[in-house]
């Protein structure tokens, strides 16, 4: 009793403008759980991202326009970890990070297209060196191993040489 | 004790708050690689072309019933390299005994790179040339220049069209 009264004492003599600007906050932060973007479901920690290529190169062989107009299937497995909830998906895309490059000699990035395996819920498409490409979303949890087949547009107009490029592929999630 | 009270309520305040969500991610990089050789594809079509009898004070150069003769020189090459089409005969137009010299055979073309000329069975003539890779498309009209020298006769020859890309 005298300790409760102790306190009762001790919080009357609390300066005026303290106990004000502690409620203030208090309503601030009680109030931040109504934000929306990042703040979002009770978490304490990051969910676990796993993104894995395999092979982690791939190689388009020299062939006759005429008789292959699309080289390939050139096959890269991605294993594919992530938790997604309402609101908060996974999101899994690519991003050409430049052209197939022979010392001057340049075949755009955009001859280089995919089919994907199993879609839904991952996307067939065309590389790009302007934007990332969705390869897939969800809200659900997923382990999954993608398999993506890569073709390129052959092409007469291609100058003779050995062309390199490199892609990235990003996970995010929540 | 008044700091105690105000460290409670803000440790209430933060339990209440909703916890930050952790953005995560990973990223993986994807070599490719691609190779593209030298190679040439040439296509004539048609192979054969024929030449009608004709009055030579009426038609002095008989146009080829095929004309025009559609050409597809497909090269690979280097951005600087010089692909280049000839063409030789094989020896003149012969029926038996008769002949009528392969000079006679001309051509006018049409396309990119593509040249006019005259058929000679003694040194290979140009028919075009390409800088670079491409697929170089063409057209080319045949004609024999007529004359009442030549003997009667069905007169025939073949001709070697060769396309190189360096």
């Amino acid at each position: 009793m005298t300790h409760r009264g102790h306190e009762v004492v001790e919080l009357a003599r609390f300066p005026k403008r303290s106990r004000a600007s502690s409620f203030i906050v208090l309503l601030v932060l009680l109030s931040a759980s109504e934000w929306p973007g990042e703040l979002g479901p009770r978490a304490t920690e990051a969910a676990t991202i796993t993104l894995r290529l395999t092979p982690s190169s791939l190689a388009f062989p020299d062939a006759s326009p005429d008789v292959t107009p699309l080289i390939g299937p050139a096959t890269v497995m991605v294993s594919v970890k992530a938790e997604g909830s309402p609101g908060y998906p996974w999101v899994l895309t690519l991003l050409g990070n430049s052209d197939l490059r022979s010392g001057a000699s340049v075949i755009p990035i955009t001859a280089i297209s995919w089919t994907s395996s199993p879609s839904p819920p991952f996307n067939n498409g065309t590389l790009s060196r302007v934007s990332p490409i969705l390869l897939g979303t969800g809200i659900a949890h997923i382990n999954a191993d993608l398999r993506m087949d890569f073709m390129l547009q052959n092409s007469w107009s291609y100058n003779v040489g050995s062309y390199s490029a490199t892609a990235t592929f990003t996970l995010s999630g929540p | 004790m008044s700091r105690k009270l105000v460290a409670a309520l803000v440790l209430l305040a933060v339990a209440a708050l909703p916890a930050v969500t952790l953005a995560a991610s990973d990223s993986k990089v994807l070599t490719i690689n691609a190779t593209v050789a030298a190679r040439a594809k040439l296509t004539i079509a048609p192979s054969t072309i024929n030449f009608p009898d004709a009055d030579p004070d009426v038609t002095p150069s008989i146009p080829a019933n095929e004309n025009s003769v559609v050409v597809l020189a497909n090269v690979r090459t280097s951005s600087a390299g010089v692909s280049t089409l000839t063409c030789l005969a094989n020896g003149d137009l012969a029926s038996g005994s008769n002949n009528i010299a392969i000079s006679n055979v001309s051509w006018t073309a049409a396309g990119p790179g593509y040249v006019n000329g005259t058929m000679s069975k003694a040194a290979a003539q140009s028919v075009g040339s390409w800088t670079g890779s491409g697929a170089n498309v063409g057209n080319m009209d045949f004609s024999l220049a007529n004359s009442w020298a030549y003997n009667i006769g069905s007169y025939t020859q073949t001709v070697s069209y060769t396309l190189t890309a360096p």
